[in-house]
């Protein structure tokens, strides 16, 4: 996660906050970064927290912002979200589930969304207006659906992978979870260490389950007991980590469709390169 | 088309489904009684992978527009994907009766009749659809696998090269071109195509049952293996069992011969041992050439679980075979020069026993998840409990203890013998 916020640091917050040093190196304000990632694992919140922290305008941007029913306006509308970005720069644009907006022109031959990709990539590059100030931040679940242009250089040259939270901030998220309620002696490294491939929203989940157990119980004997570590294990229990589905198609990706790279970093979380000959030779390991 | 259904249209073309679902839910409160409304909640709710829900939608649009084709069409989608063959060819009908000039429906009936493995017939509607469009990429992928699947390989590879110049970016026509190379026995160039499909679109399993088969064919025995696998696929289930009662009634023949004139035992020995190691072959091959697969470090990731967890399971078997069979001697010798017990005919017992059980464990793989599957699976435990017990009974040493375990041994064969008649069985009747 600290490579993420460093990334977002470097290329949106830090331009905002001293963009005297960034000129002194020649260096523009504008460009994009691409999050992707399971769901419930933090995207749209960096973006949230990415907001709070820029002294700049933040729109986040939601496919129901652009897409209209007549034939053109989804592309008037999206190019009048960027003429708005342009005249309020610097200001932070926010695309949560960008591959509906960005899908792959090669599956959609026959559809009028095929315009609106386009249009999308043009503004991107600031064709129709010049993108000084315009900082873009994208989040997608699926990354593989988005068109390849959008990674060129100039659109979201950075492309990051947000995992699910490792086992130091799955304790810090169960900390923030557990605060305001009843608790005894948790044992939170260990709530910790049977959370493996949770997201955050998983962990949610299962506080609000043993929440809501604990709750029962309270009805049927008439007496509020605090939460401890057994009511949470058992409540863990309970919960298939969501992330698993998504590991199972991103893992196929990364072995098969990882020509350009882009699924290395799945692929070190997954653990299939464990050395540098594994796919040596291969096709299927990038560069 | 009124506003919110282009809308929805949109969504369910960018895959956004939950949404497309939720605009029509809303439209049909707006507008109730819209069959197209209908019918498109149905193809969400579908893509889903909520069958019941989408068929019941389906059925309220046909039951307001029963003269709109493409509402057949996606209920015979529907019921496809619910394994009710018999009323998705229906269905497909009733679209094809009334709007005869949609390619689509051609291409859907020719995979029903693929399903049916009548290849003629899907070959037919493939033709059909690529009158009405010689560009129509599914058509033209149907028409090559039916070709295939006739013997007609040279045919096949020129539709599927010419489908290929048409849309060189479908993973479909690369997996099936990957195919089409399998059964020419061309396991090198059937990999490029493979991994071209896989690079395309990853989730393809087609391609990857076929990446994992080219990659085992590397190896020759399995090759010989694939091309009998293959070989038996493009029979339609009547010319199979015409295989299976052919093989059987020349064994018959051959054992009959071998008994008037003794002599032909030389010929025929090396005959019948080749042939009981093919039929054992024809069980195991597949996860046993999945073990070996698992020494390559690409093809350990290409295996399917359930691949892996077959391949666990046999080679547990083989390998306490291979071990037993490695004790025998010397615990044979130690019996006969030192005072130890006489334990190398147990060894020898469970060697063979845990090697027959090879064909059983692989044969529960072979049938999909379901009921028959775990009659086979609770058949091969007890037929393992039994070979154990044999085992157990055979390890005192004593005379009366081995005799048991022979007994048990012979019981254990009997019921090995049977199992391939109880699959066969279960075979026949699904």
């Amino acid at each position: 996660m600290e490579k993420v916020k460093e990334e977002i640091r470097i290329k949106i917050i830090h331009p905002i906050a001293h963009p005297e040093i960034y000129q002194a190196y020649g260096k523009s304000m504008g460009g994009g970064i691409l999050m992707y990632g399971p769901p419930g694992c933090g995207k749209t919140h960096l973006a949230r927290a990415t907001a709070g922290e820029v002294q700049a305008s933040f729109m986040a941007v939601g496919l129901h912002d652009v897409l209209d029913m007549y034939m053109g306006q989804s592309e008037h509308n999206l190019h009048n979200i960027f003429e708005l970005a342009r005249h309020t720069a610097p200001c932070v644009l926010f695309f949560d589930e960008v591959d509906a907006l960005g899908a792959k022109r090669s599956d959609m031959r026959h559809s009028s969304m095929r315009q609106v990709i386009n249009q999308f990539l043009s503004e991107l590059d600031g064709i129709h207006g010049v993108n000084e100030g315009v900082l873009v931040l994208a989040a997608t679940n699926a990354p593989w659906h988005l068109d390849s242009a959008l990674r060129r250089p100039g659109r979201f040259d950075r492309v990051i992978f947000v995992p699910p939270p490792d086992q130091e901030a799955r304790e810090a998220i169960l900390r923030i979870l557990l605060a305001d309620k009843p608790t005894r002696h948790v044992d939170y490294p260990k709530l910790a260490r049977s959370t493996s491939e949770f997201s955050g929203a998983d962990l949610k989940g299962s506080v609000d389950t043993a929440v809501e157990d604990k709750l029962r119980e309270a009805m049927k004997r008439g007496i509020p007991t605090p939460l401890t570590t057994q009511d949470l294990l058992a409540a863990i229990k309970g919960v298939r980590p969501t992330t698993q589905e998504w590991f199972e198609t991103a893992r196929n990706y990364a072995i098969y469709a990882n020509q350009s790279g882009l699924y290395n970093e799945i692929l070190d979380y997954l653990k299939l390169s464990k050395g540098p000959g594994l796919f040596s030779g291969s096709p299927f390991r990038g560069n | 088309m009124p506003a919110p259904l282009e809308r929805a249209r949109l969504l369910l073309q960018t895959r956004r489904y939950e949404e497309a679902e939720a605009v029509l839910h809303q439209a049909l409160a707006g507008t109730p009684g819209n069959s197209q409304a209908h019918a498109l909640l149905a193809l969400a709710l579908y893509r889903q992978d909520q069958d019941e829900e989408a068929l019941q939608q389906v059925q309220i649009a046909i039951g307001l527009a029963p003269d709109h084709a493409h509402h057949h069409y996606i209920r015979a989608l529907i019921l496809l994907d619910m394994e009710r063959e018999a009323e998705s060819m229906a269905a497909i009908r009733e679209a094809l009766r009334l709007d005869p000039t949609v390619t689509g429906y051609y291409g859907l009936l020719g995979q029903l009749y693929m399903q049916k493995r009548a290849w003629q017939q899907a070959l037919e509607a493939a033709e059909t659809g690529l009158q009405l469009d010689p560009e129509d990429v599914q058509c033209a992928n149907l028409r090559a696998m039916a070709l295939v699947k006739l013997g007609r390989l040279e045919e096949a590879g020129q539709t599927i090269g010419a489908a290929l110049a048409c849309d060189p970016e479908n993973s479909l026509t690369h997996a099936n071109q990957g195919w089409a190379m399998l059964h020419r026995s061309k396991p090198e160039h059937a990999l490029v195509h493979f991994r071209e499909a896989l690079r395309l679109n990853p989730m393809l399993d087609w391609a990857r049952q076929g990446i994992v088969e080219a990659l085992k064919a590397h190896n020759v025995i399995y090759r010989l293996m694939l091309r009998y696998f293959l070989w038996v696929s493009r029979l339609t289930t009547s010319q199979q069992w015409g295989v299976i009662a052919m093989s059987s009634g020349a064994l018959t023949a051959l054992r009959t011969i071998v008994r008037q004139v003794p002599v032909l035992w030389i010929i025929a020995l090396p005959l019948l041992l080749l042939y009981r190691l093919f039929a054992f072959l024809t069980w195991t091959a597949r996860p046993l050439f999945a073990l070996v697969l698992r020494l390559d470090p690409f093809g350990r990731l290409a295996l399917p679980r359930e691949e892996i967890v077959a391949s666990n399971w046999v080679g547990a078997c083989l390998l306490v075979s291979l071990v037993s069979l490695l004790l025998v001697l010397p615990l044979g010798a130690a019996s006969l020069f030192a005072d130890w017990p006489v334990v190398a005919p147990a060894f020898l017992l469970l060697s063979a026993a845990a090697f027959l059980l090879m064909m059983p464990v692989a044969g529960v793989f072979r049938r999909p998840p379901g009921g028959r599957r775990v009659i086979l699976a609770v058949y091969t435990g007890l037929l393992g409990m039994v070979g154990l017990v044999a085992f157990l009974f055979a390890l005192t040493g004593a005379a009366w203890g081995i005799g048991v375990g022979m007994a048990l041994g012979m019981a254990f064969f009997l019921g090995w013998t049977l199992y391939s008649w109880l699959a066969f069985l279960l075979a026949m009747t699904d």
